[in-house]
């Protein structure tokens, strides 16, 4: 699997740059397939890691929100960086770090509920 | 979501690159940008619909 996907990222990457010379409109968009076709090929191993996870929590009965807030920032964490890094690509470097400004701004809000809960347990001690 | 899809891309890509010399050398520079837009619209849609997909995937995946 690794294997392919390093291969795979090879031959996009020396097609891309022939594509570029023609029209850099093409090449971002042949970027962005490649990166999602990538995922695709990973898809398997991130489901067996979260019911991992998920079987990991019910086991140590920690509170299900608090996994929940994980996936979620998880979730989060890639898809802004996915836009990000296209965005670099593309060449907007503004565009790029006020799209992940936002992700670390809704992570963090996700956070704050965790970090109240932390401070008054620890308060409550 | 296969290998095809890229390639199909790809192919499209050139094609119109190709077809905009041959028009430019014709002397028709607007056929030219119109035939480049317009298959750039045709890969956009393609594009879309795939990160669509991955969008509500990870969506169902991260319960986001």
């Amino acid at each position: 699997m690794a294997i392919k996907i390093a291969a795979f990222g090879i031959f996009v990457s020396v097609i891309l740059i022939l594509l570029r010379q023609e029209n850099k409109s093409f090449a971002m968009t042949l970027n962005i397939l490649a990166g999602i076709f990538i995922f695709y090929l990973i898809l398997p191993e991130i489901n067996k890691i979260l019911l991992m996870l998920n079987n990991l929590g019910e086991n140590i009965k920690i509170q299900s929100n608090y996994i929940l807030i994980l996936f979620k920032t998880i979730g989060i964490a890639y898809i802004c960086e996915f836009a990000s890094q296209i965005c670099q690509d593309a060449g907007e470097k503004t565009i790029a770090s006020k799209i992940s400004l936002g992700g670390k701004i809704l992570i963090l809000s996700f956070a704050i509920p965790i970090l109240n809960e932390l401070i008054q347990t620890v308060l409550n001690l | 979501m296969d290998v095809n899809i890229i390639f199909q891309i790809a192919a499209v890509g050139i094609l119109v690159a190709v077809l905009n010399q041959v028009l430019v050398r014709a002397g028709r520079e607007e056929q030219a940008m119109l035939t480049t837009l317009a298959g750039l619209v045709v890969v956009l849609f393609s594009v879309i619909t795939h990160i669509n997909n991955l969008f509500s995937t990870v969506r169902d995946l991260f319960d986001l």
